[in-house]
């Protein structure tokens, strides 16, 4: 005769292991990439991400086949090393910047859920660092995967960097450039969210942002010839010459014909990520929370 | 009755889900009330009858046409839809004059004045929609609904919202809209005041209709369920005994010094009574029925879905 | 009508909108001061780049996107649409007060920026002609196609930003057949053909191909968007 029990009926406290603020972190940064790539939600939230990832990705899956169908000497120029592949992708990478930090950063605050998530053992830095790491891991899909996809594919076909240590190098620069990219990127795409809780303004604010950067230091620098260095304000000059730097090329062409110094574009990327991180840290530490 | 709407065979699917499905009725003037649980469809059957959506299937006529293929028969519609969103930056009685002077409505500002007067709204409120309760945006949606003097009112859930006091306003309002032959047709969720209205019902669950017509009749169709009645009596032990052994209910239980029975045959039960009262010897204080109101009802149409 | 189109005109004209763009249009004239003042420069070209660079490619695209895919997209979204529909009033009535709305508030801040970006930079009262009639009908034609685009889909912004960024800013520029319907392209030729002695963009077509594209894209937009209102499903 076995004893009876009853487990009782009604609210049970949960009395299992508490995985605390890391764990909270973690999750809520892979809920929010999650998000951002549209993935466990309706197809229609897919289309956007995965159309700029096949823009960046389809001219690298191109050249490699390039490589593969058309003889040697009648590629020359053509196909790009991997240090000239990231002036390809510049308008996927832009547009995917620009809304995916407002889609991460946006909706907490217009469905007030973000109150929801500081009574959790998130604190506003955990929260910044979370969404920060959703965003640049995104990001970086289109920084790194490319440039070295198509990396393997030159070396695999014997197009690539010669011996081992070339290969080698370019890798370590691929990477750098690539991770270099991702937060540079992430820290100035999230300044605007960050004052906002309309996504789609926001999302506005970003390519406003990269274009008008764009036409006025092109103006400033050309037209006005106010001097090489306004063309650093250009934000869609300015990541890739850092990535010329980083392969240890030099630059674009400048108006007064010589290359911009490479430690004026170290210091410029430096700066502009550390404001706009320094920004965007402000504003979310400050938001009013409750109404 | 002469039929203001008439729904017949209306069914409307969002690709795999079906919202609505063989829903077929006629709606004349008075009050009629919409009765179902969320998820039944009400909105979306709101949404079809004001030719705001389209269904997948079946017609919809307000005062014999289309409503979707006549965007001037909106002049005799009037909708207060659930969502609270407004034009946030007008006030009250801006809000109410645009919907008038849309309806090309004579003098529309004093129409708009007259119209939030009737749901006891200032109109000379200078604060904008943004700062208003939902209560008050509930009375303010209704005043855009009737400032052109429509045949037909189809009102969301107007009472959401709303203190006792005003949902008694309210419905006393309604009533009269009914009573001056115009038809109004209203959702709601609070039962015992939606019998207030009228005991004209329309009861939707799970995309079909599961009744209609008046509720009194429809819990006397019911009749595989039996009767629950109250008798109140100073002998609640003796006077449950004996009508069991009377054989007119099925069933009897003492419940705080009261005793409730089942029966599936109301008039005999009423006839034996008394006499079973008297040969027990005890007094009779009430015999009241527990389960002929709405409420009931609903739960009765709804078990086991 | 004029109901329709002044409470339309009222919801668009938020402050935030209104600030953030009005400092954009600031940003047109500021640098065609600069232009003017700054010795030493080709002033012509540099007042080009203002106009078309500037203005016609970013400014007016932009500023004409964020109002008009509000202009229906705010009300279909929050579900205030149905104050403005359930009315009898003609579906094209509807669609032409939310366009006119739209422009209202794009014209005094994108177009009118760059013409007195033009005429400021006091290169010639061609470049301000090129840069009228182009910018003006760069923001007639973008008006009513993202006008439309707010009624039909969800994040209307964030696909008209695709269109320009993508299709515009990069496809438009290297392919010939997509230049051809590219409304900024088209615009852009416009605005060089009248300026004359400037050049013209890249894929630039002739002046009639120029000038029917925007226009034809403008027609058929409000076309479709009265369309949509009369068979849509409105909340």
């Amino acid at each position: 005769m076995t004893d009876a029990r009853i487990l009782g009926t009604g609210y049970r406290t949960y009395t299992g292991p508490r995985l605390g603020p890391r764990h909270a972190t973690w999750t809520l940064a892979r809920h929010t990439f999650e998000r951002v790539m549209g993935l466990r939600r309706p197809a229609r939230y897919k289309v956007l991400p995965i159309l700029t990832l096949v823009i960046a990705y389809l001219p690298a899956v191109a050249f490699i086949g390039a490589i593969a169908l058309l003889p040697t000497r009648r590629l020359g120029d053509f196909v790009p090393d991997v240090a000239r592949y990231y002036s390809f992708v510049t308008a996927a990478l832009w547009l995917f910047a620009a809304l995916a930090a407002p889609e991460a950063l946006c909706p907490d605050k217009r469905s007030h859920v973000l109150g929801l998530y500081l009574a959790s053992p998130l604190t506003r830095v955990s929260y910044l660092a979370a969404k920060a790491g959703a965003v640049a891991t995104a990001v970086a899909l289109v920084t790194l995967g490319p440039p070295l996809v198509l990396l393997a594919g030159e070396s695999l076909q014997n197009a690539g960097p010669r011996g081992v240590g070339g290969f080698m190098s370019t890798l370590g620069h691929a990477l750098g450039a690539g991770v270099a990219l991702a937060f540079m990127f992430t820290a100035i795409s999230l300044v605007i969210p960050s004052l906002t809780d309309r996504r789609g303004f926001a999302a506005a604010g970003n390519v406003l942002v990269l274009l008008g950067s764009a036409a006025v230091s092109n103006i400033l620098a050309f037209g006005l010839r106010f001097g090489d260095g306004w063309l650093l304000v250009g934000l869609a000059r300015l990541p890739y010459e850092l990535t010329t730097r980083i392969f240890g090329r030099t630059g674009l062409p400048t108006p007064s014909r010589t290359p911009l110094p490479t430690a004026g574009v170290y210091l410029a990327a430096t700066a502009v990520t550390a404001v706009a991180a320094v920004v965007t840290w402000w504003r979310v530490t400050r938001v009013v929370v409750t109404r | 009755m002469t039929a203001t709407i008439t729904v017949r065979d209306v069914g409307k699917w969002f690709g795999s889900v079906v919202a609505l499905s063989g829903v077929s009725f006629e709606i004349g003037p008075g009050v009629t009330a919409l009765l179902g649980p969320n998820g039944a469809g009400k909105s979306t059957l709101f949404r079809i009858m004001c030719g705001l959506a389209n269904p997948s299937q079946g017609a919809v006529r307000i005062l014999g046409q289309d409503p979707r293929a006549n965007p001037s028969l909106t002049r005799h519609i009037g909708i207060a839809p659930q969502q609270e969103a407004l034009f946030e930056w007008q006030t009250a009685l801006e809000f109410v004059t645009l919907a008038a002077q849309l309806h090309g409505v004579g003098g529309p500002v004093q129409a708009a004045a007259a119209a939030l007067a009737t749901v006891e709204m200032d109109p000379r409120d200078p604060r904008p929609l943004s700062t208003y309760s939902k209560g008050m945006r509930q009375r303010v949606k209704v005043a855009q609904a009737i400032v052109h003097n429509p045949t037909v009112l189809v009102l969301d859930e107007p009472l959401e919202g709303l203190d006792p006091r005003q949902r008694l306003g309210a419905i006393s309002f309604f009533r009269a809209l009914g009573e001056q032959g115009r038809t109004v047709v209203v959702s709601s969720h609070v039962l015992d005041e939606v019998e207030r209205f009228g005991s004209r019902v329309l009861v939707i669950a799970q995309g079909r209709l599961v009744a209609e017509g008046d509720f009194h009749r429809i819990r006397d169709l019911m009749d595989d369920r039996p009767r629950l009645l109250r008798v109140g009596t100073d002998q609640p032990a003796r006077v449950a005994a004996g009508l069991l052994v009377s054989g007119v209910v099925q069933g009897a239980r003492v419940v705080r010094g009261t005793v409730e029975v089942e029966t599936s045959d109301a008039p005999a039960f009423r006839r034996a009574v008394a006499s079973v009262a008297r040969e027990a010897g005890a007094r009779l204080t009430e015999v009241v029925p527990l389960d002929e109101d709405l409420e009931s009802v609903f739960a009765y149409l709804l078990r086991g879905r | 009508m004029s109901a329709l189109y002044r409470t339309l005109l009222r919801g668009l004209a938020t402050r935030g909108r209104l600030l953030a763009l009005g400092a954009l249009a600031v940003l047109a004239v500021l640098l065609a001061v600069l232009v003017r003042v700054r010795a030493g420069v080709d002033r012509p070209d540099a007042a080009f780049s203002v106009v078309d660079g500037y203005g016609v490619s970013v400014l007016v695209p932009i500023v004409s996107l964020v109002f008009a895919s509000a202009a229906l997209g705010d009300a279909a979204e929050d579900g205030t649409l149905v104050y403005l529909w359930l009315r009898p009033v003609a579906r094209w009535r509807l669609a032409l007060a939310a366009a006119g709305a739209a422009l209202t508030i794009s014209l005094p801040l994108a177009v009118l920026p760059v013409v007195v970006a033009a005429a400021v930079a006091g290169v010639g009262a061609r470049l301000v002609a090129g840069a009228l009639v182009g910018a003006l009908v760069a923001a007639v034609a973008y008006t009513a196609v993202f006008c439309g685009l707010g009624l039909r889909v969800r994040r209307a912004l964030a696909w008209g930003l695709a269109y320009l960024v993508i299709w515009e800013q990069a496809v438009a520029r290297v392919a010939k057949g997509a230049a051809r319907v590219s409304i900024s392209v088209s615009t852009r030729t416009i605005t060089a053909r009248i300026a004359r002695h400037f050049p013209l963009p890249r894929n630039a077509m002739s002046m009639p191909v120029a000038v029917f594209v925007p226009c034809a894209a403008a027609l058929i937009a409000v076309v479709l968007t009265t369309r949509s209102l009369q068979r849509g499903e409105v909340a």
